[in-house]
């Protein structure tokens, strides 16, 4: 399948998913919803992961910025919950800003460390700071809408998911895009040829920073209730298998993933919370055995 | 006139090892200096340090006037140093057209993205692949390869490129048109090339000046009539 069949697929596959509260009980448009707050992560995650080569855990965790700074000023300050969004996915921008330009000198294994610590640590902030975030019993949120439907939340998720991805799709078919995937191929040689490599991993990881913090802010108000379950490292790992069984660094594949993922999930829920084991097994597998996922596996058979 | 490059008292040392040591060099606009000398002479650790990829422990490194030491490579390359790998470092899971636009949307940021197209063909073509433009680098036979490295390098136009044993694994009519090739790229941009290479024929015909290092230090620098009919290169060569 060339890049345009699968930017047709996805468009329909948009289509389908808007006008899903027609033919799906509220069950259902719930694991839609999830599952587009998946491919909000997953696709955010790959820019940094599947475009320039460098393993975050924080993705997680900048959701749960997003989440509990929107969440917070909204209880404790009032604040209507759409400009809490805004704020909680400028506030994720930030911290990654922030932890970029503090390890991404480093390069390789040294952000994947860094960024698995900031992660536990504010895990453990967050479950222990029960004054102001209720800790494991969970934060009790405003809606974003005045009258709750499933169906206004979807087409909420929708939107922003498209918004997401436009912003990832343009990222990657830009300049920045070619510096990024220089910078995966070979730092050494894209530095001697001119490339900001520090610049460019910092920008990546801010960008993809800031759109967990969305993702992670609107699903905080869709679920009414944020609990450390958000920036959690199971949450994480799930992120990370979906978008290495989806097909890592490619534009659909995290796509894929999420919802092949999310849905399969559901089925297997009855066994208890092993999903996420079952799932890092078959990611660890598919990078062994099939590294660009399930596009690779789809593009082979296509191309024969 | 000024060097265009003026390198003083580099030294550079890994541990206990001294892979430079107190090496002077300057380049003039224009000429084309061969750098050679045995294995583990340190001419390498040189283009690694003058082309930013690793500081030196100390010495100092003037280009274009300007005092680069300790610079990052990306703004030594955006300054007009480019540099050729000894083991080639295409990027793999890119087209070469794409391998070639790299440098040239970082050096020139803010033309027209058809145009940098239609310059990087250009590279393409004085290298002989411009029939490779859409294929993966990963497709391609060492030739290719080195031919793909030297094309990204002088698309965009550096003023002094560094070209690290470009030779090496090339048949003898491949060496051939290799140094006519870059014989033409001295002659038509005017490029000044600092050159390493072991095929001493090609490379005592193409020089206009060579310098010899060995351990770490400059032995001598001369014409290459003078360099090759001198006893101490003989010997650092042979042994005595």
């Amino acid at each position: 399948m060339n890049e345009r069949k699968q930017l047709a697929a996805l468009a329909v596959f948009g289509l389908l998913c808007a006008i899903s509260p027609v033919f799906l009980d509220d069950y259902k448009l719930h694991i839609v919803i999830v599952s587009l707050f998946y491919v909000m992560m997953a696709s955010s995650w790959n820019l940094v992961a599947g475009y320039t080569g460098q393993v975050s855990f924080a993705h997680a965790a900048f959701a749960g910025i997003g989440a509990y700074v929107s969440g917070i000023l909204a209880v404790k300050m009032g604040i209507h919950p759409w400009i809490g969004v805004l704020c909680g996915t400028a506030a994720a921008g930030l911290f990654g800003l922030l932890l970029g330009v503090l390890c991404l000198k480093m390069g390789g294994i040294y952000l994947s460390l860094t960024t698995l610590g900031f992660s536990e640590i504010l895990h453990i902030v967050i479950t222990n700071e029960y004054e102001v975030t209720r800790g494991t019993m969970g934060l009790q949120v405003p809606g974003l809408l005045d009258v709750y439907s499933k169906a206004g939340y979807l087409w909420i998720m929708l939107a922003a998911s498209i918004v997401v991805l436009v912003v990832v799709y343009r990222m990657i078919h830009s300049r920045i895009g070619l510096n990024f995937r220089a910078v995966q191929n070979d730092e050494t040689a894209a530095a001697s040829l001119g490339v900001d490599v520090v610049h460019i991993r910092v920008l990546a990881f801010t960008v993809s920073s800031l759109l967990a913090g969305l993702a992670g802010g609107l699903f905080g108000h869709y679920l009414l209730l944020i609990t450390p379950q958000i920036p959690s490292l199971d949450q994480q790992f799930l992120v990370l298998s979906m978008t290495v069984i989806g097909g890592m660094g490619s534009f659909v594949g995290p796509v894929i993933g999420s919802f092949v993922l999310k849905v399969l999930s559901e089925y297997i829920r009855a066994y208890g919370e092993y999903h996420v084991l079952a799932f890092g097994i078959v990611a660890l597998l598919m990078a062994r055995f099939a590294p660009q996922g399930i596009v690779g596996v789809f593009r082979k058979r296509t191309q024969g | 006139m000024m060097p265009l490059l003026q390198a003083t008292h580099l030294t550079r040392h890994f541990g206990g090892v001294m892979a430079l040591n107190g090496v002077d060099i300057h380049l003039d606009s224009g000429e084309i200096v061969g750098l050679i000398g045995p294995n583990g002479a340190g001419k390498t650790t040189l283009f690694n340090v003058l082309a930013a990829a690793i500081p030196p422990s100390s010495g100092s490194i003037r280009f274009l006037d300007t005092d680069i030491t300790g610079w990052p490579a990306y703004k030594v390359s955006r300054l007009g140093l480019a540099r050729t790998f000894q083991i080639t470092r295409p990027f793999l899971k890119m087209t070469c057209l794409e391998n070639v636009l790299v440098g040239l949307i970082n050096h020139r940021p803010k033309e027209a993205l058809g145009r940098l197209q239609e310059l990087a063909r250009e590279a393409l073509s004085f290298v002989g692949l411009l029939d490779q433009c859409d294929a993966p680098a990963s497709g391609l036979n060492l030739i290719q390869k080195k031919k793909l490295e030297i094309a990204r390098t002088i698309a965009v136009r550096p003023k002094l490129l560094l070209l690290d044993e470009v030779l090496g694994g090339l048949n003898s009519q491949e060496v051939v048109q290799a140094v006519s090739m870059i014989r033409e790229l001295q002659r038509s941009l005017g490029t000044t090339i600092l050159w390493i290479e072991h095929i001493m024929g090609a490379i005592m015909s193409a020089a206009n000046r060579i310098v010899v290092l060995h351990q770490g230090e400059k032995l001598m620098e001369g014409t290459p009539e003078t360099v090759a009919n001198d006893p101490r290169v003989i010997e650092a060569y042979l042994g005595k």
